[in-house]
């Protein structure tokens, strides 16, 4: 792994990114569409308005969430 | 006028019907049209690779709009407090309702609610500004430490979710009634039949929720629509006041005597 990247996990699967990148930034380069998806970082929920500022750390597990039928 | 009081929110149906399970997403929308409820329970799951409902919530959120009727998410699947807190958020975004389903479980083999991790998370979500519905246990004074907590509605289990075999528990559910007289109850899992639905409106519970007895049966439309009719039946039956039972035949008709002195 370069020194400039880190290595976090996007539900799941195992990812580099740049150091310094915001959650944001990571959901924009996956194409995701983030508005329709809740988010949460190490099992904390990170609302929309909060992940630009969401700066990712090495080791981060980032997982979204979708809405779905239920009972 | 007799209405449903949701944490302000006035609903004249007082069936609460879950989204789970139907054979395709048309289905589902005729269920919820024929059964007229006002208030469809959802879900969110984490997101996996390829993954998607098939159009399932899209159908709902169209047939919802159309009906008047709300979204009630739910934090199914959670086994702590700090799971259902942090799924609440989400939900609460994701629908952008403050109205929460709590479930967090227990054990799994029978999907009982966890007293205390549910309290917890209730607690922490009340002082967030949600609006939670608790499921919970037909137990009198765990339902009065989420009373004290602020939840407004309580919905104990009449039976295992999914499992159908109705009220389990009268007693139980009779003593909460008795002893919570101003507080909305609803009975949530455990309902298989519309009889069951009947039994629990006529102990007085304020509302039913079902999901798999609708979702399961052979023509899903027509079990909801039987379900909103016995609902609204059994809750006037209610308010009409049920005769007392009697241990002896009481004649009905009022006859001077037998009809002829012979015999």
């Amino acid at each position: 792994m370069k020194p400039d990247q880190i290595s976090v996990r996007l539900n799941g699967e195992a990812l580099e990114v740049a150091r310094g990148s915001s959650l944001d930034a990571l959901l924009a380069s996956r194409n995701i569409a983030a508005d329709s998806m809740a988010s949460a970082r190490n099992g904390e929920f990170v609302a929309r308005s909060a992940r630009s500022a969401c700066l990712l750390a090495d080791g981060d597990e980032i997982t979204l969430f979708m809405p779905i039928v239920g009972g | 006028m007799d209405t449903l009081h949701l944490y302000g929110t006035h609903l004249h149906s007082r069936l609460l019907l879950g989204s789970a399970g139907y054979p395709s997403p048309s289905v589902l929308a005729e269920a919820i049209v024929a059964s007229a409820t006002q208030v469809v329970t959802v879900g969110l799951k984490r997101t996996l690779a390829g993954d998607g409902d098939n159009g399932f919530l899209q159908g709902v959120l169209q047939t919802l709009r159309a009906q008047g009727a709300r979204l009630l998410p739910n934090t199914a699947g959670c086994r702590s407090a700090r799971e259902a807190v942090q799924l609440a958020r989400m939900a609460r975004e994701l629908y952008d309702t403050r109205w929460i389903k709590l479930e967090v479980v227990g054990d799994e083999y029978t999907l009982q609610p966890d007293p205390w991790q549910l309290l917890e998370a209730a607690t922490i979500l009340i002082a967030e500004g949600f609006q939670v519905f608790p499921y919970c246990t037909d137990d009198l004074v765990s339902c009065q430490r989420l009373l004290d907590a602020g939840c407004e509605v309580l919905m104990p289990w009449g039976a295992p979710i999914g499992s159908g075999q109705g009220l389990l528990n009268p007693w139980a559910l009779r003593t909460l009634r008795e002893r919570l007289p101003d507080t909305v109850l609803i009975v949530d899992a455990g309902i298989g039949a519309p009889s069951h639905a009947a039994a629990a409106m006529e102990l007085g519970f304020d509302a039913v929720l079902l999901n798999s007895a609708v979702a399961h049966a052979s023509d899903p439309a027509l079990m909801a629509q039987a379900f909103g009719q016995v609902v609204a039946g059994a809750r006037a039956g209610y308010r009409a006041g049920i005769m007392a039972p009697q241990a002896m035949a009481v004649a009905s008709t009022p006859v001077t005597g037998r009809p002829f002195l012979i015999g």
